[in-house]
């Protein structure tokens, strides 16, 4: 089973865009060719999972990995703070994550989201 | 009248916020280490991906990651010191994790020798993180090359 990459990748990258609320064409350009390519990584990643060239945690963290680099690619822009690139990313593969772990068959973005559930859990017991 | 320290305190915020808010001057020294970062994971992935066991092992190419994180300090310090935006400083770090997390993905693939590459990492998750790296370390020179820097 397999996922759209075109349409998850304007899922994605729609859904940065509009967490990250700016109406710069510069801005608008970059998120959304950030969401096809992050499409496109998780579509790979779904792939090496189907073909067990890796396991669900490698998959986890090479989902970090393009993460990781959405969020430098977005705060490179000097509209885009920290945390709203940071915001923006997560919300986008949030809201793609039902339809690419159902397509991979384990949890590949679920992971990425409990970790983050986790810390946000530990900063406020501290 | 105002004395000087309560004139700071007036004007010390408004001084720092403007510093923050100012367009920060093209470096080409930014371009430089940020082009040296791409290079270096282009050449250190590429060979990763041409080798075979045991030298395609985590703990075999460990000091390739070494060197990479180096490139990527430098960067960062360059960025740090004042000649790139507060915006670049944070992308710098998203490039730090990208590295950290790459690293870890190799290490993850390593320890794992029941799959059919062994010690070494899958070539399609190589080509991942290759191209991650790039796009990070190419997105924070491009930033300067856009503000006049070659």
């Amino acid at each position: 089973m397999s996922f759209d990459i075109a349409a998850v990748g304007s899922q994605i990258g729609t859904t940065m865009l509009s967490s990250l609320g700016s109406d710069s064409g510069k801005v608008k350009a970059l998120a959304l060719a950030e969401g096809d390519k992050l499409a496109l990584s998780l579509a790979k990643v779904a792939q090496l999972l189907a073909e067990r060239q890796i396991d669900g945690e490698e998959a986890a963290l090479l989902v970090r990995v393009q993460k990781d680099a959405s969020e430098a690619v977005l705060a490179s822009l000097a509209e885009i703070s920290r945390v709203a690139a940071s915001k923006a990313v997560m919300l986008g593969l949030k809201v793609v994550a039902g339809v690419v772990d159902a397509a991979s068959g384990v949890p590949i973005l679920g992971p990425l989201f409990a970790a983050a559930s986790g810390l946000a859990t530990g900063l406020a017991t501290t | 009248m105002q004395l000087p320290l309560q004139r700071l305190a007036l004007f010390g915020p408004l001084l720092l916020t403007a510093c923050v808010m100012l367009p920060h001057p093209a470096d080409p020294q930014i371009v430089s280490l940020a082009k040296a970062v791409e290079a270096e994971a282009g050449t250190f992935f590429g060979e990763l991906a041409g080798k075979r066991g045991p030298d395609c092992s985590f703990e075999a190419n460990a000091d390739g990651y070494d060197r990479l994180a180096q490139r990527a300090a430098a960067l960062k310090l360059e960025i740090s010191l004042g000649h790139g935006s507060p915006a670049l400083v944070l992308a710098s770090d998203a490039l730090l994790r990208t590295l950290v997390d790459a690293r870890a993905s190799h290490a993850e693939a390593s320890a794992r020798i029941d799959d059919v590459h062994g010690a070494c990492m899958a070539p399609g998750a190589i080509a991942l993180n290759a191209e991650a790296v790039a796009r990070a370390s190419a997105a924070i020179a491009a930033t300067q090359t856009t503000a006049g820097a070659q």
